[in-house]
């Protein structure tokens, strides 16, 4: 597989012919942003992942689009969305899984996951599934929450402050993403982004 | 050979009982909607003048407003067919010789007494059922509970009546609601006094000696304040309906410290289109629970939701869809949650075959202020062959500090292995999928009142054989 | 009554078993041993007609070929497999699956009292515990649990051939003695045809033998009488199969 660094742009027209991981890596500074991706498999057997990964603090504003849309057979997609909001951040994700009629033998799941660690943030979520063929599976999940009180507690009372705490915990949660890559480049790419 | 039978069940609703009008009727009525139909209306039930009022002002915001610009294909609608006054004197009466095979054979199949039968087939407009439920209301009348139709508590308890009518639904709610709050007829009032539980469920469909299938029913259900009862509306045998729209309005106040259920099974004949609005206002520690089974129609669009609004409330809706042969069932569910600690669970099943459609529309909306709030949403579909699908549009916008909220839904076949093992053990590929189908649902209709379950499981059934290859 | 000749069965194009030939007569017991990966459990699910399997040959029962029908077919002939992967189906319980199973297999219809006696007695042989009748079949059951379900599903059938793929691993001594007694009881009561897939040999000493057959790497090397187990037992299977 490889990887593919999706920057500079705001909306991405995709249609991949061999296996790739496309990464989006949410510019931890901007104040608002905007991304489409559109993926659209037409070649048989092709096997994608979308991984986005975002810190978001202060009042930034997010709006991230993605539509994976299967019209080929035995095409399989991956997409993932691991963002960490804190302060009043803001995010809207809309994620769109498409199997066509003729595209059977299909797998596309989609995983939102994000952590809250402000107080005024806002979490919008339309994960979305439009199945039309029975030879398939597709799934979505997402969720939402916070630090897990348990968690932090156990580590503070190893000695850690609630700050350092705090963020060991949030590393914990990216790191779960980083498990799930193999590709050397986007590892680098990932371990970069989130120190 | 089964599924050319039921094919034949719609189409001998839609041919042999037909939508024909007598040509030369003595009470012939106008079609469409205008303030004259409006006002005959009121007056035919003696209606106070703010309800009259509330009718003619319901009508000119239907007039103003737009057709949902997202869902199911409504275009067919045509308002200006619609007959919406009617006398239940009007109403044709079939006799028995004239009721096709199929629906008598899936009548005994599902064992549905002759009674029903008459009732459900359009052989009887109305269901005398007063010997069946007459301990019922001796009972309900000592504990002081109101179960009655809506016109007798508009003229009966007509304060009661005003203070919640219309409160939780306005009619600009949306198209529909206006329709039904200008054309409204028929439907349930409950009222259930404070710390009082109904044991038995209050069964409408029966209860009500109302015209049957009114197309604009209206309920009204009021649990007091630590009360709890169960409500349960339609059945799962197949229902013939004149009226090709029903477009009814539910509204539920769960006071504090109360419970209550309110269960809903329909297999509306293949010529309908069922939308419907239902709400719950929730208060203190209150809890709500809806139990959707949409079997029927050839359209439904029905999304029940909870007003979380007092803390500590709690709202769950279990739902099952099934869709065959061109049907489209929108449904789904909304929560609320617009005070702290409240929390809610939606679990959605759906079962898409023979080109049935099966679609989740949901929302999980946690306001500025409701902190500490948990929503836990699970639809799972399940099609059956190529010619269906299944979509899920939910949607959940999170404010609130401290949520957790969680969203889960997968789309699968039946599996090769399950069905590889249960056919090693000697069932037929249909007897087969019944097996998992009925497995696949079988967490909600665990929740119906055990008649709806054993009917339902046996619909189930009659409907895999047909359409099963 | 039961015979397999010359079968060879593949899964996508990959050749896993060769040149198989197997008789059972009628009431006989037969063992089927070998190591992991040797190929027995695509012999069992093969037999009863696991679709992903491409079998080329002759598997004959009750005079017909197998092969010619699909694993419902091969059930209403009287043939059961005990599956060593066991799935589980959650929303189906137990006690109407088994009544489902027995309307399905039997001519004769019984009443509900006398289908719950016909089950109870059936438990009793297992110590089937009763509790499980209101579970999901084999929802959340335990290893043990769910291979006596398959066992109390057998005597709910009644075949005439039981195949049973491993039935004995990961049970405790009581479990197998429990599972030996259900074999033996449909063998008294219908002289039933058993082969008995297995890695261990402590169920064996519950049984009858009257052949065992050795598979290694896709072919039967060895067939002899209930003599073999016990060579097989003294010098371990991999000295024995050296030699």
């Amino acid at each position: 597989m490889q990887a593919v660094l999706l920057k500079e742009q705001t909306e991405f027209i995709l249609e991949p012919k061999v296996d790739t991981l496309y990464l989006v890596l949410l510019d931890k500074n901007a104040n608002q942003g905007k991304i489409k991706i559109d993926i659209s498999f037409k070649k048989m057997g092709v096997s994608c992942q979308l991984l986005f990964l975002g810190r978001l603090k202060n009042n930034s504003s997010w709006q991230l689009e993605s539509n994976t849309k299967h019209f080929a057979s035995k095409t399989s997609c991956l997409t993932d969305a691991y963002l960490s909001q804190a302060d009043a951040s803001r995010v809207d994700y809309f994620g769109q899984i498409y199997i066509d009629r003729l595209a059977s033998q299909t797998k596309s799941f989609l995983k939102e996951q994000s952590l809250v660690l402000g107080k005024a943030t806002y979490n919008r979520s339309r994960p979305i599934l439009e199945i039309f063929n029975h030879k398939v599976k597709a799934s979505h999940s997402a969720s939402s929450s916070r630090l897990s009180e348990a968690d932090l507690f156990y580590l503070m009372s190893r000695g850690f402050k609630k700050a350092e705490a705090q963020k060991i915990l949030e590393e914990a949660f990216f790191n779960k993403v980083l498990d799930s890559i193999k590709i050397k480049s986007a590892r680098k790419l990932i371990k970069d982004y989130l120190c | 050979m089964k599924q050319a039978n039921l094919k034949k069940l719609n189409d001998a609703y839609a041919n042999k009982f037909g939508f024909a009008m007598p040509e030369n009727s003595v009470l012939s009525f106008d079609f469409g909607l205008s303030k004259e139909i409006i006002e005959n209306i009121s007056s035919s039930k003696n209606e106070p003048m703010w309800m009259r009022e509330f009718r003619q002002k319901s009508l000119q915001i239907f007039k103003k407003m737009k057709m949902p610009n997202w869902g199911p294909n409504l275009a067919e609608i045509d308002f200006e067919k619609i007959r919406y006054f009617i006398k239940d004197t009007d109403v044709e009466k079939k006799s028995w010789q004239e009721v096709p095979k199929e629906i008598k054979d899936t009548f005994d199949r599902l064992g549905v007494p002759q009674a029903e039968r008459d009732f459900l087939a359009g052989v009887k407009a109305q269901y005398n059922s007063e010997v069946a439920y007459s301990s019922l209301q001796a009972e309900l009348d000592e504990q002081g509970v109101i179960f009655c139709s809506m016109e007798e508590a508009l003229q009966k308890h007509s304060d009661l009546f005003k203070e919640y009518f219309s409160k939780l639904i306005p009619p600009a709610d949306n198209k529909f609601a206006a329709l039904n709050s200008t054309a409204w007829s028929g439907g349930s009032f409950v009222y259930i006094p404070p710390n009082t539980h109904v044991k038995r469920p209050l069964q409408s469909y029966f209860r009500i000696n109302a015209v049957r299938m009114g197309q604009f029913e209206r309920t009204l259900i009021i649990a007091d304040e630590g009360s709890s009862a169960n409500y349960v509306e339609g059945c799962t045998a197949p229902v013939y309906s004149e009226y090709s729209l029903h477009a009814a309005v539910v509204e539920v106040f769960v006071k504090k410290n109360a419970r209550f259920r309110y269960t809903t099974i329909q297999n509306w004949s293949g010529n309908i289109y069922n939308l419907v609005t239902k709400r719950a206002k929730v208060f203190k520690d209150g809890v709500m629970e809806w139990i959707d089974g949409n079997l029927g129609a050839k359209t439904t669009m029905k999304y029940p939701s909870c007003y979380l609004a007092e803390e500590g409330a709690y709202g769950e809706m279990l739902s099952i869809a099934y869709a065959k042969n061109n049907q489209i069932q929108d449904t789904g569910a909304k929560m609320l949650h617009l005070a702290k600690n409240t929390s809610s669970k939606i679990i959605a099943k759906s079962v898409s075959l023979a080109g049935g459609q099966s679609n989740y529309r949901g929302l999980v909306y946690i306001a500025k202020n409701a902190s500490n709030c948990k929503s836990k949403v699970e639809c799972d579909a399940l099609i059956l062959d190529k010619n269906s699908a299944t979509c899920t549009y939910p949607d959940m916008k999170i404010s609130g500090e401290n949520a957790i909220v969680e969203h889960e839904a997968s789309v699968s076949e039946i599996e090769e292995e399950k069905l590889f093992y249960l056919m090693s053990r000697g069932l037929n590929k249909t007897e087969a999928m019944t097996l998992l189908v009925a497995g696949f649902i079988e967490p909600i209709v665990k929740e119906l009142p055990l008649e709806y379950a054993v009917e339902l499981n046996r619909l189930i059934e009659l409907e895999m054989e047909g359409s099963v290859g | 009554m039961f015979k397999i000749k010359n079968v060879q069965i593949s899964l996508n194009k990959k050749n896993i078993l060769d040149k198989i030939d197997l008789s059972i007569k009628k009431g006989e017991t037969h063992i089927l041993m070998g190591q992991n990966g040797a190929g027995k459990s695509t012999l069992a699910q093969s037999i009863m007609g696991n679709p992903n399997y491409s079998v080329k040959g002759e598997i004959i029962f009750a005079k017909q070929n197998l092969l010619n029908l699909n694993p419902q077919q091969r059930a209403k002939l009287g043939i059961f497999l005990s599956f060593q992967q066991i799935l589980e189906i959650p929303g189906v319980k137990v006690y109407d699956y088994l009544k489902l199973l027995y309307k399905t297999s039997h001519e004769k219809k019984l009443t509900p009292l006398k289908f719950k006696e016909f089950l109870k007695e059936r438990m009793a042989i297992l110590n089937f515990n009763e509790e499980l009748l209101k579970r999901s079949l084999n929802h959340g059951f335990s290893g043990g649990e769910k291979k006596k379900m398959e066992v109390l599903q057998m005597l709910v059938l009644e075949p005439k051939l039981i195949i049973l793929d491993e039935i004995d691993s990961g049970l405790d001594i009581d479990a197998i003695q429990a599972v030996a007694n259900a074999v033996n009881f449909l063998k008294q009561d219908k002289n039933v045809s058993v082969l008995l897939i297995t890695h261990y040999s402590r169920i064996l000493n519950f049984l009858n033998i009257d052949r065992v057959h050795i598979l290694s790497k896709g072919q039967i090397i060895k067939t002899g009488s209930a003599n073999l187990i016990k060579r097989i037992e003294e010098k371990g299977f991999a000295n024995f199969l050296k030699a």
